[in-house]
Parts: structure tokens; C-alpha cells; sequence
């Protein structure tokens, strides 16, 4: 019992990992904390459901539509809405305009699907594996891996390709990358709409697992930003560890205290971490960023 | 300079007026609209306890309706149990300096991003374990206030005018904290935090003692809400859009000034009933895109924006006439 | 340490990761100095300051200042022991006066915890005064020139009524008259206002006019210090500024 539970929280945090990693690049790389980012990942599962349910797109193909629209819808309310803020205002503006558009979207998507819960229900759904005496649903073990895939994807882009290397070169020095020629506006823009585009997958995935609604929104934002915090900032492996760290806390919390004061206790490791490791459990100094 | 930058004598005689209509309406209009001024009043404090934090500190509590939850339910739990209202309302008071003080020191050390949103995931906690606790806090049930024996119209006035105290209330501590010592404190915190450090003043000290005295007002108005409604539930009162709102109101009035929060409050909710009455299913988009709207076009706020436009047009109208 | 020492430093360093900002860094500042701190960009000096006051934590060693330990204290528990700073690239506070600045100075300063709003007007009108700033007090700080600042950071520091006054290349973008200016500023407050000084500074003849005694830093390491005259003809330090070809030049030239 007690290894099924942790085992289920270690396959959530595959999952929450993935969620990290997009805000944390947002946050670390351009410097934005996103408020939009729990309706962009609700979004994001939405689009998943409608390929899922009008078109037959397999569920886990079919978080690849969400994940260009987002990452083009990303792109768009960079270019339009936030670097104007950016030049104008105080860090504070940028938020609250991230927060308008998060209450655009939640509209839009109350709109056009109500405040219903939608989940896509497959025929692999329901397949399990029995290790150690233990039912291990194939689709969590599923999740897990393409979560993981996703983020090892990501981190060879932004190692490896030029474009990812010119996006941490803004990142770490933008006058030095204008310098060489580096347009930082521009990466700062892809590094934003990559930003959503991993919401969006994570919000895709997610909805196979669990059902899913606009009202959802406000509550993936409060994990997604005790996972950044626990891993440390534009960190892709911190956000790994923190988003392990979270989906063990959330098990263990739902054995000992019960499962609805899980943002409590998300809360209270954050603030711990906060106060004796303010870098994260392995990332960059907050005084620096 | 008491009430703003670009005052003058007719800056009093409006502010003097205008307090003199408010006195006098809840016995010319309906009832109706006795409450929705009420709750513009309302508004206005929960504005100016954010404004204390974004407008002098530079540091924005999102999820500052924390405070105004913990007054509501401090408030209710203790009502119910038989205790007065003024007890009830500074047990409201006491829980929420707690919660400032164990939350706020380790967070406001950090740069303002983290306390920002770590505020809103305070709130959703703190809300998750009153949903939770039922057997205190009733959970999803809410808390029923002992109700007040009077006639809805007095009842009103009541309200009204307890509310509209306190709005005025929140304006006198403000005065008194800009011009005071503290108040050099916070705005140099604001302006360069690294400079106010190195002149001697303990920056985290002063940001929890802000947010211990915005804490303080917003409670209080919780504790007044919860007894108005008679009836409050977690939704309502820990509900993150009435924070994000209160900010909303202090960017459309002006953040850091005396009146700014004030006019921001009036006009917001107002234009929030026209819109809720008609067009109630674009509710939040349309608030978004008003905000994307003053952000991009009108980014210090109206009051600024509109005393600067008065103030310039006096000094062309003194240039010509020279 | 006789009654003479006002700051002491011992063994003072700071790593980054592998670079060795600042390495074993140790002297000290008697009551009444004026202690220059020169060297090459890049040499640490900033990097001292900031150590000294708390901005920067240390890696190892000991900062001591009026026989109170203050090594790892934050920097505003180090302006209130007395010891008060500028920065190389001004830190006015915006959206407050010039009087407004000075006056946030006087009021958290030092010796002036319970002063009143009032008496710190007095006395941001004392300081202002000395650095010429009272018929500018008004402006905002957007207003101002590049001088102006300056002399704004002078008096908002001296206003906080420190005993140690640490200034970062006050002198930096300044036309000669206004170096002369600052300069006898600068001894004014060394002499009547009985302010110890140490300052960093790249203009030269500034430093050697007026310091009682300066230090030579380089690669993070002193490499001498002296009166104004030995440190003149020091051959590591000619070698710091100048490089070895011309440092041996000079030794063939039989200097």
C-alpha cells in the first residue's frame, strides 16, 4: 500500500516535472513569472481532447497540436502584450498583464466548454501492469517516460542546437549576446512560446490521467511555482528534483494528513526551502536573478 | 502636500464636498445602491492595504485577501460562539499580524517576484485548511453570523457608514505614514533598495511592519463584511480575484498616491456592475482586457495622469497670459 | 590594537568559484586617515568595499571596526555601526528630492534612530550646504547632472553621521575643476568633520594629493602600500599599471 502510493507519487512527478520545466524557462530565461500558465496547460488539455474526440488523434500524439497552437499563441502574447509591458513598466505590471491573460483565456475556455470536467478515456486506459503486488496503470508509467522525454528533448536544445544556445546566451548576458549579434528580444520571444508549448504537453498528458477543467487553473499555477521554486530557476534538472520532490511530498501528505491539504503542504516546503536553501534544492541564487 | 503632487486649495473643497454627498446619500438613494457604495467603500480600504505595500514598498501581495478571509472567518467563528464583534474583529487582527510575521520574514527577504506569488499560494493554502477544518470552520458549509436586529434600511446605513469610517480611516494612517519616519523608510525602499540598505535601514523589518498595518485593515474589513453578509464561505472571502482586483483598482487610480486607490476603487467597481449586469459571461474577459488596456495606455493611473494633464494645462494657461 | 585603529582587516578574501577576487587581504585604517586604494581595473577594490560593508559575503578572514567584529554583518547593521558608503555608479533614491535623500541619510543613520523628521531636515540642510546641493534640494533626482549626483551621494552618506566614510571612485567622469572641488571637499570632511576616509580612486593626482597614506592592489592581492611618495616609486606598482617591459626600463634607466 505504502509502496503504491510512493510509487504513484514518483509517477506524478515525472509529470510535475515536465510542468516545471516550462516555468521555470519563462522565469529563469525571460524573466517572467507567467500567471498563465495553469490556463495554458488547461488550454492545452482542451485541444488535446478535441483532436482526441473529433479527429481520433491517439492521446499521447495528440498533445503535439496543442503544443504548436500554444507555442504560437505564446509567441503571439509575448510579441503583442508583454515586451511592451516589459519596456514600460516595473517587474510587478508584467505580472498582473500575465494575470490578464490568464483571465482572458479562462473566459475563452468557459465559453466554449463551460466549466465541465473533460478527461480522455482511451482503450489503454485502463491497462495496468501488477508489479509487486502493487496495480501500476500503464498510462501513468506511460506518462512518466514521455514527460521525461520531453524534458531530455528540451535540454538538448537548449545545449546543443544554436538556437537553444543562443537562447541561454541572452539568458546569462544579453548585452553580451547583442553584442555577437544575438537578437535577445527574439530568443527571449521562442524561450516564452517554448514556454507554453511544454504547458501545453503537460497539460495534453495530464488530462489522460485525470479529469480536467478551466476551474483547475488557479491551482496548477500554485504547484507549478512551488516546483520552480524547490528546483531553482531556468534550472532543467532542478526542475526534475523538484517535481519528484513534490509528487513524493503530495503522496506522503495524502497518508498522513489527507490529500486536500496538499497546496498547504506544497506551501510549507517551499517556504522551508526558501529560508534554508534559497537557491532551490540544487539551483542558481534567487538575489541573482 | 497632503493629498497629492499637484494639489491646491479646490483638491480640498472637492475632497470636502464630495465627502459631504457621501454623508448625505444613503438618505436619498436606494437601498440598492446604498450597498454597492458600501461595498465600493470597501474596496477602497482593501485597495489602499494594497497600495501600503505596492505603492510604498514596491512589493505586491497578490494574495493579500488572506487577511481579509482570516478577519471573516476569526471573526465568524467567535461570533458564533457567542463572543461581541470587537473581540472577534482584533482576534481577526492578532491572527493575521501572526501569519505576516511567520510568512513575511523569511519571503521579503527575497526579491519581490517570490513574495509576489508565494502570496497567492498562502491564500490557497491558508483557504484549503478552512475548507478543511470543518469542525471549526464549518468547511464548505460557511460560518452563519448571529444576525443584527434591525430594518434592512437602517441596517444599510449602518454598514454604510461603518465602511465608509474605514475607508477614511485607511486614508488618515496612510497620511501619517508618508510623512513620518517610516514612511522615508518604505519609500527608499521602493526607490533603491540596496541604497536604503546601506543608509542604515533594516528593509525587511519595514516591509513586515507594512504588511503587518496592510494586513491590519484588510482584516478589519473582512470582520465588518463577514457581519454585514451574515454569511461567508471560503470562496468568497479567500477568493484570489478580490485581491487581484484590489490591484487592478490601485493601477487604475494610481499606485503611491493618497487618492489613487480611492478613485480607482469607485471607478472599477463601477464600471464592474455595468459590466456584470450586462454582460455577465464575458465578466472576466472583459476585466482582462481593461487591465491589458490600462497597462499598455495608461500605465501610472488616472489620478496621476489626470492631475498631471490639469497641472500642465495651469502652467500653459500662466505662460500665455505672460 | 591601540586606540588609534578605527577599521582593521585580516586575512580578508573572497572566492568565486576559482577566482580569487580578493586573496588574503590584511591592513587597517587609523582615526583620521585618508587611505587611497588603487590599482588596475579588475585589481578587487570595489569588491573590498563591498566585503567591508557587508554587500558580499566573505570567503575567509575578519573585518573588524571599532573593536566590534562586524565580519558578516548585513550592510545595514554595518551603516549603523558607522561606517557609510557611495557607490561607483550612483544610487540615488527616485521619486524622492534631493532634500528627501539627504534627509532618509540623517534619518537612519548612525546616532539618529529616534531623530525626527524635522531635525533630520536640519541636518540634511548641514550636509547639503557642504557639498553645495541646498538650492537644488527640490529637484527631483531625474534633474540631475552627473556631478550633481555625486555630490548628492556625498551628502545623503555624510548625513548618516558615519565615522567611516568609503567612497568608490567619487572622482570618475568629473572635469578637472570639478576634481579639484571634490577634492577639497573631501578633505574638509576629513578635517572638519572629523570623518576617517577610504577611497577608491583611478585619477592619480588626486590620490596623491591628498592621502595620508595609500594601497596598491592587484589581482586581488596587496601588493603595496605606503606614503604617496614610496608608493610612487614602487616598482611592483609601476609594474601593475605600466607592465614589466616598462617597470625594467625604468630599472636599466637606473630609477
Amino acid at each position: 500500500m505504502l509502496f503504491e502510493i510512493v510509487l504513484n507519487g514518483l509517477l506524478l512527478g515525472g509529470l510535475y516535472t515536465l510542468m516545471g520545466t516550462g516555468f521555470s524557462l519563462q522565469w529563469g530565461i525571460s524573466g517572467i513569472i507567467n500567471l498563465s500558465y495553469g490556463g495554458m496547460m488547461v488550454l492545452g488539455a482542451y485541444i488535446s481532447y478535441q483532436f482526441f474526440t473529433l479527429f481520433s488523434v491517439q492521446p499521447i500524439i495528440s498533445a503535439i497540436p496543442a503544443a504548436i497552437i500554444l507555442f504560437l499563441l505564446g509567441i503571439a502574447v509575448y510579441r503583442f502584450l508583454l515586451r511592451p509591458t516589459i519596456k514600460k513598466g516595473s517587474f510587478f505590471v508584467t505580472l498582473i498583464m500575465t494575470f490578464a491573460v490568464e483571465l482572458v483565456l479562462e473566459n475563452f475556455m468557459l465559453l466554449i466548454w463551460a466549466s465541465d470536467y473533460r478527461v480522455i478515456s482511451s482503450p489503454y486506459s485502463n491497462l495496468a501492469v501488477e508489479l509487486f503486488n502493487t496495480h501500476l496503470p500503464l498510462v501513468k508509467a506511460l506518462i512518466f517516460a514521455v514527460s521525461f522525454l520531453v524534458v531530455y528533448l528540451v535540454h538538448l536544445f537548449m545545449s546543443k542546437t544554436k538556437p537553444g544556445k543562443a537562447i541561454q546566451a541572452s539568458a546569462l548576458n544579453p548585452d553580451g549576446a547583442r553584442f555577437i549579434g544575438i537578437n535577445v528580444e527574439r530568443m527571449y520571444m521562442i524561450n516564452f512560446g517554448i514556454g507554453c508549448a511544454i504547458a501545453a504537453v503537460a497539460g495534453s498528458l495530464a488530462s489522460n490521467i485525470n479529469a480536467f477543467s478551466v476551474v483547475l487553473a488557479g491551482g496548477l499555477l500554485g504547484k507549478v511555482f512551488v516546483i520552480a521554486v524547490l528546483g531553482g530557476l531556468g534550472n532543467i534538472w532542478g526542475a526534475a528534483l523538484g517535481g519528484i520532490t513534490l509528487g513524493l511530498v503530495e503522496a506522503l501528505g495524502s497518508l498522513t494528513v489527507g490529500p486536500a491539504y496538499n497546496e498547504a503542504l506544497g506551501l510549507v516546503v517551499m517556504v522551508v526551502v526558501l529560508v534554508l536553501r534559497p537557491r532551490g534544492l540544487i539551483g542558481r541564487r534567487f538575489w541573482d536573478v | 502636500m497632503i493629498l497629492s503632487e499637484n494639489e491646491n486649495k479646490w483638491t480640498y473643497v472637492g475632497v470636502g464636498i464630495a465627502l459631504l454627498v457621501l454623508i448625505l446619500l444613503p438618505w436619498i438613494i436606494s437601498g440598492y445602491w446604498v450597498r454597492l457604495l458600501t461595498s465600493v467603500f470597501m474596496f477602497a480600504v482593501l485597495a489602499k492595504g494594497i497600495d501600503l505595500m505596492m505603492g510604498y514598498t514596491g512589493y505586491v501581495p497578490f494574495g493579500n485577501v488572506v487577511f481579509f478571509g482570516l478577519g471573516a472567518y476569526t471573526t465568524g467563528i467567535l461570533m458564533s460562539r457567542g463572543w461581541p464583534f470587537i473581540p472577534g474583529m482584533l482576534i481577526g487582527i492578532l491572527m493575521s499580524i501572526f501569519v505576516c510575521i511567520v510568512f513575511g520574514t523569511p519571503v521579503l527577504r527575497l526579491r519581490g517576484h517570490y513574495f509576489a506569488v508565494a502570496t497567492i499560494g498562502l491564500n490557497g493554502a491558508i483557504m484549503a485548511i478552512a475548507l478543511n477544518a470543518t469542525a471549526l470552520t464549518g468547511g464548505a458549509m460557511g460560518i452563519i453570523f448571529p444576525p443584527l436586529d434591525m430594518d434592512p434600511a437602517s441596517l444599510n446605513r449602518v454598514f454604510y457608514f461603518i465602511m465608509m469610517g474605514l475607508m477614511v480611516l485607511a486614508v488618515v494612517i496612510n497620511i501619517i505614514i508618508v510623512r513620518s519616519r517610516f514612511g522615508f523608510a518604505i519609500r527608499s525602499i521602493k526607490s533603491n533598495e540596496e541604497a536604503a540598505r546601506s543608509l542604515g535601514i533594516n528593509t525587511t523589518f519595514y516591509k513586515t511592519a507594512t504588511w503587518i498595518i496592510s494586513a491590519t485593515i484588510t482584516s478589519v474589513a473582512g470582520s465588518v463584511y463577514g457581519w454585514w453578509m451574515s454569511y461567508i464561505s471560503t470562496v468568497d472571502v479567500f477568493n484570489v480575484m478580490i485581491g487581484v482586483t484590489s490591484i487592478l483598482m490601485v493601477l487604475l487610480g494610481g499606485a503611491g498616491t493618497i487618492l489613487g486607490p480611492i478613485v480607482g476603487a469607485f471607478l472599477f467597481q463601477l464600471l464592474s456592475e455595468v459590466v456584470w449586469s450586462q454582460f455577465l459571461t464575458f465578466h472576466l474577459g472583459i476585466l482582462g482586457v481593461i487591465t491589458i488596456l490600462v497597462i499598455l495606455f495608461v500605465p501610472r493611473g488616472l489620478v496621476v495622469a489626470f492631475t498631471e494633464m490639469i497641472s500642465t494645462r495651469l502652467k500653459r494657461g500662466k505662460k500665455e497670459a505672460v | 590594537m591601540d586606540n588609534g585603529t578605527l577599521l582593521n582587516v585580516t586575512n580578508l578574501s573572497v572566492h568565486f568559484g576559482a577566482l580569487k577576487a580578493v586573496d588574503d587581504v590584511t591592513f587597517q585604517v587609523n582615526r583620521g586617515d585618508l587611505l587611497g586604494l588603487i590599482g588596475p581595473n579588475g585589481a578587487g577594490k570595489t569588491t573590498i568595499l563591498n566585503l567591508i560593508t557587508g554587500t558580499i559575503r566573505k570567503t575567509h578572514g575578519n573585518v573588524s571596526f571599532k573593536n566590534l567584529d562586524i565580519t558578516g554583518y548585513t550592510p545595514d547593521k554595518v551603516a549603523k555601526a558607522g561606517i557609510a558608503r557611495t557607490f561607483q555608479i550612483t544610487k540615488p533614491l527616485i521619486g524622492m528630492s534631493v532634500e528627501e535623500n539627504v534627509m532618509t541619510g540623517a534619518l537612519f543613520g548612525r546616532s539618529n534612530r529616534a531623530s525626527s523628521v524635522k531635525a533630520a531636515r536640519e541636518k540634511a540642510h548641514t550636509c547639503m550646504e557642504l557639498t553645495g546641493m541646498m538650492e537644488k534640494r527640490n529637484l527631483a533626482v531625474g534633474q540631475l547632472t552627473v556631478p550633481d549626483r555625486k555630490r548628492l551621494e556625498l551628502a545623503r552618506s555624510i548625513a548618516t553621521d558615519p565615522e567611516l566614510l568609503l567612497l568608490d571612485e567619487v572622482m570618475a567622469g568629473l572635469r578637472p575643476t570639478e576634481v579639484d572641488e571634490a577634492l577639497s571637499l573631501i578633505k574638509r570632511i576629513n578635517e572638519e568633520m572629523k570623518v576617517t576616509i577610504l577611497f577608491i580612486e583611478h585619477v592619480m593626482r588626486a590620490v596623491m594629493s591628498i592621502s595620508t597614506t595609500i594601497m596598491v592592489l592587484n589581482y586581488g592581492k596587496k601588493i603595496a602600500e605606503g606614503s604617496p611618495k614610496e608608493i610612487a616609486g614602487n616598482p611592483l606598482v609601476i609594474e601593475a599599471y605600466l607592465g614589466k617591459k616598462y617597470a625594467q626600463r625604468r630599472k636599466a634607466d637606473g630609477q
